[in-house]
């Protein structure tokens, strides 16, 4: 490759990455919590803290009479039920419909797993934020809403991927840069190997995740676009000639299969029961049920199996539902991006790459400002890039800080279950705003850098002590129960809260130029020298 | 139809127009990326004022106004509008025209194709400074969403 184009390249990768690092750092790190959302939900809610009931209650009668109560006998657009599992031990149920003058109304209810009695429903929070502003930055409707901050998400993904692809073709040594890590010189020199080293070695996962990643964002704009385009605008059109058509309801009422006798329908193939059924046309001769099995072990969102409403006979071929090489592959990309297809150890290993991604995205800006403050690139003032790099240790330290302030929040909270989610949403970005502007008062990168990782750690560590004195549930106790899900998420705090800690600790106070460096080896040689005169000496 | 084909034809001739202008008098003078960036949120804004989308001033204010300013950056920055601007529209142009024209099913194709754009469009982000010459990319990624963009605006949608 010519030198010209390698430095075309390499100004492609790393302009790519000062630009938009911080959000793929951003999506990176909030993406390694939101893998555990349904753990976290069960850490949030201590209603979700019991096992699940060996014989529950029957919900069939409760749900039919709560779903013609709420809709008033108007047809409904879909109706759905998820069964007790593990994460969720209790039934919950929604139902979309429109009313007299065409307006969309939705409504949920969730009842008690044992009596069948209705639990009130808790505000989103905690984890609703984590997973959802990983997904679409929780943008706001005013602003475009969720659609365009899924849509940057996966421009995101984009980005990652152009990175990935400028980064492996500018660096003309894999091979000997996969192993070189020099340790004892320059800081810059040592976040240069960090950087290729450990994206070197998790490139596969890298390339996956953005990939994954870019096409759940940019689907949606994708098939607005394509629609936009081949079809004049008409997304319905799209989305029936690809999904094929909905079954019109005939109007002829009928008595719906038991959900209660559902539940005891396993699945042919791997003999598993249904957490969830998804009902079109409810009570109508027309009703089909979308079964939906766990898929633990194949990458597919979930095993589904579709029914008549009616009478619980399978629904005829469908060409649509037909599981082509492209469906199965499309099917594989949300179990991919999120780690659902192989146990909690993927997840954690899922975690582990996702925040050394993280870690690599902030090396990069980190060295990229470093050679501009200290180097001989940039045209800009000394300045200049002293505040941008107060700014980006702000933005990279302060996020985890703010995600773990909103762990507190979640149990200090006492205000109306409907406001929950603003306030978490509040606490994170003002508790982040506030780490961007401690980051430029103490106008010292490393210091901040290590304060605000021993702060991180210590708010990780305190999150299973405030766990057991607001719910009253200590994970020592709780660990061997039949829902420990709560105490191992307790266990991980108080866990990546020591190492975050350590790191801080370890963390140097302030930059080592060539002479401080000098005299620090210098000293540790005398010192050595000075052990090995003393053991020289024989003793008297 | 005739609107979008009209609106499309006017989009690319003012781009022509003054892409043209700027290489005959061989100025790329400092001041054309704000001023193109200018343009550009001016018709933006005057577009929603007088009403786009829809039809009448706002339309043409809009769509003219963007041409103009994007063409006036392109002159400027071939490389940086490819990489932003010229890629997107290409990949999506492009994709839309596969799936019309691919003598493949249809469900088929939209699937494989959404799976597939992102990699159209990393791929072409790429070929903006793989490529030698800023030129050869902007045109090759404006040709590229001329061409597809007269498939998919003279093929009917699929059944």
């Amino acid at each position: 490759m010519d030198r010209a184009r390698h430095l075309r390249n390499y100004d492609l990768h790393s302009w790519a990455g000062i630009t938009l690092g911080l959000i793929v750092f951003i999506v990176c790190f909030s993406g390694a919590f939101a893998l555990f959302d349904k753990e976290i939900k069960t850490w949030e809610d201590p209603a979700l803290r019991v096992a699940v009931s060996e014989t529950p209650a029957e919900i069939n009668e409760t749900f039919s009479t709560w779903l013609e109560e709420q809709t008033g006998g108007a047809e409904t657009e879909f109706a759905r039920i998820d069964y007790p599992t593990t994460h969720a031990p209790y039934y919950y149920g929604v139902v979309h419909w429109h009313d007299a003058g065409d307006n969309h109304l939705d409504v949920e209810q969730r009842w008690d797993a044992n009596t069948g009695e209705p639990i009130a429903i808790r505000g989103g929070g905690l984890s609703e934020w984590i997973l959802d502003f990983h997904r679409d930055f929780m943008w706001p409707d005013m602003l475009g809403g969720r659609t365009v901050g899924r849509s940057l998400v996966g421009i995101v993904g984009i980005v990652l991927m152009l990175a990935i692809l400028t980064g492996i073709i500018a660096h003309t040594k894999i091979r000997e840069e996969a192993y070189s890590m020099r340790l004892k010189r320059s800081q810059r020199l040592k976040w240069q190997d960090s950087h290729k080293v450990v994206g070197l070695w998790g490139l596969p996962f890298y390339i996956m995740i953005a990939f994954t990643g870019a096409y759940l964002g940019v689907i949606v704009i994708v098939s607005q676009l394509i629609a936009a385009i081949a079809y004049k605008g008409d997304v319905e059109a799209l989305v029936a000639a690809v999904l094929g058509p909905e079954t019109e309801p005939t109007g002829q009422q009928v008595q719906m299969i038991s959900l209660d006798e559902l539940r005891e329908m396993q699945h042919p193939g791997s003999g598993k029961d249904p957490y969830m059924v998804i009902m079109r046309n409810y009570g109508d001769t027309a009703a089909e049920f979308e079964v939906f099995y766990e898929s633990s072990t194949r990458l597919t969102f979930a095993d589904v199996t579709y029914i008549n409403g009616a009478t619980g006979a399978p629904s005829p071929p469908n060409e649509f539902r037909e599981e082509t090489g492209a469906i199965r592959v499309a099917n594989a990309v949300t179990p991919l991006h999120y780690g659902t297809y192989g146990g909690i150890w993927l997840k954690l290993l899922y975690f582990v790459l996702g925040l050394s991604l993280a870690v690599v995205t902030a090396l990069g800006s980190m060295m990229w400002i470093e050679r501009r403050k200290h180097g001989n690139e940039g045209t800009k003032t000394l300045t200049f890039y002293n505040r941008l790099g107060y700014f980006n240790t702000g933005i990279v330290m302060g996020l985890p800080v703010a995600t773990l302030s909103i762990f507190y929040l979640d149990k200090l909270y006492i205000g109306a279950e409907s406001t929950r989610i603003f306030a978490t949403g509040w606490t994170f970005f003002v508790i982040w705003a506030l780490g961007l502007v401690y980051s430029c008062i103490r106008r010292n990168d490393y210091r901040t850098t290590r304060e605000l990782l021993i702060l991180s750690g210590v708010l990780a560590i305190g999150i299973p002590v405030l766990n057991g004195l607001a719910t009253g549930q200590w994970f020592p106790v709780y660990i061997g129960a039949d829902h420990s899900v709560a105490a191992w998420v307790d266990v991980a705090m108080l866990a990546g809260g020591a190492l975050t800690v350590l790191a801080g600790v370890l963390a140097p106070r302030e930059r080592l130029d060539k002479q401080a460096r000098r005299a620090r080896a210098n000293a540790a040689e005398k010192e050595i020298a000075a052990d090995t005169e003393a053991a020289a000496v024989p003793a008297e | 139809m005739m609107d979008l084909i009209v609106l499309a034809l006017g989009f690319f001739s003012a781009i022509g127009v003054v892409v043209g202008l700027t290489k005959i008098m061989n100025k790329r003078p400092r001041w054309m990326g704000f001023a193109a960036f200018l343009i550009m949120i001016g018709s933006v804004v005057a577009g929603i004022v007088f009403g786009f989308p829809g039809s009448g001033p706002g339309n043409t204010l809009f769509v003219f106004g963007v041409a103009t300013a994007l063409s006036a950056w392109t002159v400027h920055a071939p490389r940086l509008t490819s990489v932003i601007i010229w890629s997107l529209v290409a990949s999506m142009f492009l994709s839309a025209a596969l799936i019309l024209t691919l003598p493949i099913e249809f469900k088929t194709l939209a699937i494989w194709m959404a799976l597939a754009v992102s990699l159209i469009w990393v791929a072409f982000q790429f070929w903006c400074y793989w490529d030698k010459h800023g030129w050869r990319v902007a045109s090759g990624l404006i040709t590229i969403s001329i061409v597809s963009g007269y498939i998919v605006f003279t093929t009917p949608p699929p059944a």
